[in-house]
Formats: C-alpha cells, structure tokens, sequence
C-alpha cells in the first residue's frame, strides 16, 4: 500500500474502521490494513464488541437452515433428471467418436 | 474445492454408476436453500432447483474445469431465480448505507454496544434465535440477501460470488458487509435484553 494511504489508515477512526470489519473477519484486509486495525481494537472496547457481534452473526448465518425442507424428489421428475442426463452423456460420447473418426489412421 | 467433490463431478462427467444420485442427493439441498433464501417460497424453491438440475445436466459439457462447479451451478441457479421471481413478499429492492447501521449511544454518551457474543450457546443456538435469523435475513433487500447466501450459507469464495452474480469482488464485499449489518442489527434488537438480564 502506498505512504498516503497507510497515513490515511494510521489516522482511521471507528467510523473509517467500521466499513472493514468483515473483510478482517474473513481474512480479506491486506496486512498493513489488518495491523492498524487491530491496534485500534487494542484500545477500543465498543468496537471489539462490535467485531465480536458481527463474527458470531456471519456465524450465526453458517448455520442457516430454510425453515421448511424440499419435499422427497418425485419419481417423474428424477426421471426427468435423469434423461437430460444420459442424453448428455451420448451427446459427450458421440462427441468423443466423431472426435476419434476425424484422426488421421496412419 | 474439496477432493470428494472434484472426483464426483469427475464422476458425473463420465457416467460413473451412482454418480448421478450422489449428485442430485448433494445438491438439491443446497440448491433448496439458497432460492428458499431468494424466493421464500417452499413451491417455488423446488421448482427452481428441479430446473436448476436440468440446466445443469443438458448443459454439463460446458463445466469444463471440475473446480468452477460453485460458480457455475449456482450461476444457473441465480437465472432460475430471477425467472421465478414473484413480486416479493419480503422487502423490496432499496440500499443499504454503512451509516443507518454506526451504533447508537447511551444516555451518557458511550456507544451502545450489547456484547451477545457471549451469550451462552444454548441461547445462540435455539430455533427461536433461528427464526429470527431467518426473518432478517428475508427482510434483507434481494441483492444484498444473494450476496449473503452465497458467501455465507453456501460457503462461496468472494471471488466465486461475484462470477455467479456478475458484479466486482468489491461489489461483493460491500453488500456482503452491508448484509451482515442489517442480520446483525435485528439480532441485536432482539438479543441485547438477555444480554442486560446475563449475571455480569
């Protein structure tokens, strides 16, 4: 990162902060980014509290479940599936033939 | 990408007997859940990932590397949505700013800041909490919702999220952030009374 930014960062408040704390939690913030932020959270209860709410809510979202489940797949859509699937295949095959048919026999 | 899922989609390709089951039986699920998350709708979530698997199957021969299974099955996923899409029962299409969600202050000043994290876990993880996690995230405005459920229910990189939906990782980023705000202000609201209650 360049000197303007990095003094740009040296000088970030809670607010300037705020709008990095999920590229930290993932693991996104370059290193310098990271070492500032995390200097900052040294000294700032609110904002550790913050960061520790907003971890557990990507958490929390992890864990999501739709709270309703697929019905059992119908015999006659598996059937469905299943014929787009072979004819995938023969059309893969028959790709690979004529791919062989057009070699030069020696 | 995990090994087992490289081998099945291996698997697949050339017909391997069984591949085609484990295939269904991994992916309707999840495929389930992220348009579950989009439309909110049981019926319509099944017809998205019914048409969701036949794309996919009568277009496999465009998966070509194995390891951009996420994106491009999620890709056509996305598109089956957008088709099924109802007028939305949920929220509608507006923006999220990072400032509706600065924290506010206490009577003194200080921020108000709950620290739930800490709650125990069996709070954490009761399915009253679950239901509102499910609101607030179907309260989430669509673009920002699908930005949630792809990185964070469905574990795509932010790399794969934005070829699925066509944007910046930047983009993505930022309506990831903006999502985990919003799910995390209404977790806040309805959590930070059992915080004041917890013994100290």
């Amino acid at each position: 990162m360049g000197k303007r930014k990095r003094q740009s960062l040296q000088h970030m408040d809670c607010k300037e902060l705020f709008a990095l704390l999920s590229q930290y939690i993932d693991g996104e913030l370059p290193a310098d980014a990271c070492a500032e932020l995390e200097k900052h959270l040294g000294d700032c209860s609110p904002c550790v509290a913050f960061l520790n709410t907003l971890r557990k809510t990507a958490e929390l979202c992890r864990r999501y479940q739709p709270s309703e489940l697929p019905r059992p797949l119908e015999a006659r859509l598996r059937r469905e599936l299943r014929a787009a699937y072979q004819a995938a295949l023969r059309k893969r095959r028959g790709g690979q033939a004529s791919r062989k048919d057009r070699r030069p026999s020696h | 990408m995990e090994p087992e899922i490289i081998q099945l989609v291996k698997d697949l390709q050339a017909g391997a007997p069984g591949a085609f089951e484990r295939f269904v039986d991994l992916y309707r699920p999840r495929i389930f859940s992220f348009s579950y998350g989009m439309c909110g709708h049981r019926e319509d979530a099944e017809d998205v990932a019914q048409e969701t698997l036949l794309q996919a199957f009568r277009k496999l021969h465009t998966l070509r590397a194995p390891e951009a299974l996420n994106t491009w099955l999620f890709r056509i996923a996305r598109n089956a949505c957008l088709l099924k899409h109802r007028k939305s029962k949920f929220a509608p299409e507006r923006e999220l700013s990072l400032e509706q969600f600065l924290p506010g202050r206490d009577a003194d000043g200080a921020p108000d800041i709950p620290d739930w994290s800490r709650l125990p876990e069996q709070v954490l993880l009761n399915e009253e909490l679950g239901e509102q996690l499910r609101r607030a995230i179907a309260n989430l405005p669509p673009k920002y919702r699908m930005a949630l459920l792809l990185r964070d229910v469905q574990g795509l990189s932010t790399a794969e999220a934005a070829a699925v939906i066509g944007i910046s990782q930047e983009a993505v980023k930022t309506q990831l952030h903006r999502a985990r705000l919003a799910v995390r202000a209404e977790l806040t609201e309805y959590l930070k009374l059992r915080v004041a209650a917890a013994p100290a």
